[in-house]
């Protein structure tokens, strides 16, 4: 299976390929007043409004850096009531696809609603990479927001 | 990992001094690992390095106006075709018989040789291989309006084992047609053309004419014996 695999500062996390729609630069958002700090903007996705989580805001409290790694990663999310929707996740350094055996993902040892979100981890020269599931992110984040109460 | 131990042992950018770039005495001990330099990840890690820069002025406003637009499915089809501008014809050639396709360089002529199909020789990656024109074998009037010799390249075209050079005055990219999507060329056509034709297809907003590699390469060997 291939992962993108991007930093959330020296953490490495890694995405299934399956996943994602497309990955693109980080293009100029529209903000509206009152977003939380997490909803980067929303933006024109190929004719559709697609809002956009800055996952550094959302884990590290800060913004994305302005560089030319940081990236786009449009997915689809289920929210709540099995609403499909699309969202970007805006993650820094996403330059690279790897490719994992999925039996070597193995348990982290943290649990915690406390920390940044953490799941199965791999192991590689430079450390440990954990897989994110674009579903799980919504766990951390007010859903009201990104899908409309029934 | 092993680390690297030569002497000169500087992390920026080691391939042009101890890697296979370089012309130090003492090469790098990583290469019998790794054989080349494109192997090896500091080589692949200074290329990440790139991304890490601001993005240059007007490449995210593109970006923007690229991601704005619905994406339309294109039509499928079976034949690949490399589709190219000679005057004011659109043609296409089946990928399967390209091999390279390189800038405008120097045809030397051959002398003696006063032929309107040979252009000459040129050399392709250290090889000399012959420069055929294709206009000229087709007939096709060179003079348009839009002759930019920016947009000017070299095909090399393998054909049951021999290759051809052919300049073209411009390439749009790569292309799709079934065969049942071929349409009869048109009567206005020359007869010269017409033979050499497999049919007409549309890309985008122009008329493309599907060649016959074979008949070419039957026209060329006609004319080279």
């Amino acid at each position: 299976m291939q992962y993108v695999k991007f930093n959330l500062d020296e953490f490495r996390y890694v995405l299934s390929i399956t996943d994602v729609i497309e990955i693109i630069p980080y293009v100029k958002l529209t903000s509206l007043p009152n977003l939380p700090d997490y909803l980067a903007g929303l933006f024109n996705y190929r004719g559709s409004s697609v809002p956009v989580i800055d996952l550094c805001s959302l884990f590290l409290k800060r913004p994305c850096n302005k560089k030319l790694s940081t990236r786009i990663i449009v997915v689809e999310v289920i929210g709540k009531n099995s609403v499909k929707k699309m969202v970007g996740l805006m993650v820094e350094k996403a330059t690279e696809i790897i490719k994992v055996e999925e039996d070597s993902f193995m348990d982290a040892g943290v649990y915690g609603d406390d920390l940044p979100y953490i799941g199965p981890v791999i192991a590689d020269s430079a450390g440990l990479i954990s897989r994110i599931h674009p579903s799980e992110i919504f766990l951390q984040i007010d859903n009201e927001i990104l899908f409309p109460a029934a | 990992m092993k680390k690297r131990t030569t002497k000169n042992n500087k992390n920026d950018n080691c391939w042009s001094t101890i890697g296979v770039w370089g012309n130090a005495q003492e090469k790098c001990d990583r290469l019998g690992e790794v054989i080349h330099c494109r192997n090896c990840d500091v080589f692949l890690m200074a290329g990440r390095g790139v991304f890490e820069s601001r993005p240059p002025v007007g490449y995210l406003t593109q970006w923007q106006k690229e991601i704005s637009i619905k994406k339309e499915e294109r039509k499928k089809g079976d034949i690949g075709v490399m589709v190219f501008r000679l005057g004011k014809e659109w043609l296409a050639l089946p990928v399967e018989y390209l091999q390279e396709i390189v800038e405008e360089k120097k045809v030397h002529k051959i002398p003696h040789n006063e032929g309107v199909y040979i252009l000459g020789i040129v050399n392709i990656g250290g090889e000399v291989n012959t420069c055929y024109s294709l206009m000229n074998l087709l007939e096709i009037d060179e003079n348009t309006d839009k002759n930019d010799s920016q947009l000017r390249r070299l095909i090399v075209m393998v054909v049951n084992g021999d290759r051809f050079v052919l300049p073209v005055c411009e390439i749009s990219g790569l292309a799709r047609y079934s065969s049942s999507d071929l349409l009869p060329a048109p009567a206005t056509l020359g007869e010269k053309m017409g033979t050499y034709l497999v049919g007409m297809f549309q890309v985008e907003n122009h008329q493309v004419a599907a060649l016959n590699v074979e008949q070419i390469y039957r026209g060329f060997e006609g004319i080279a014996v």
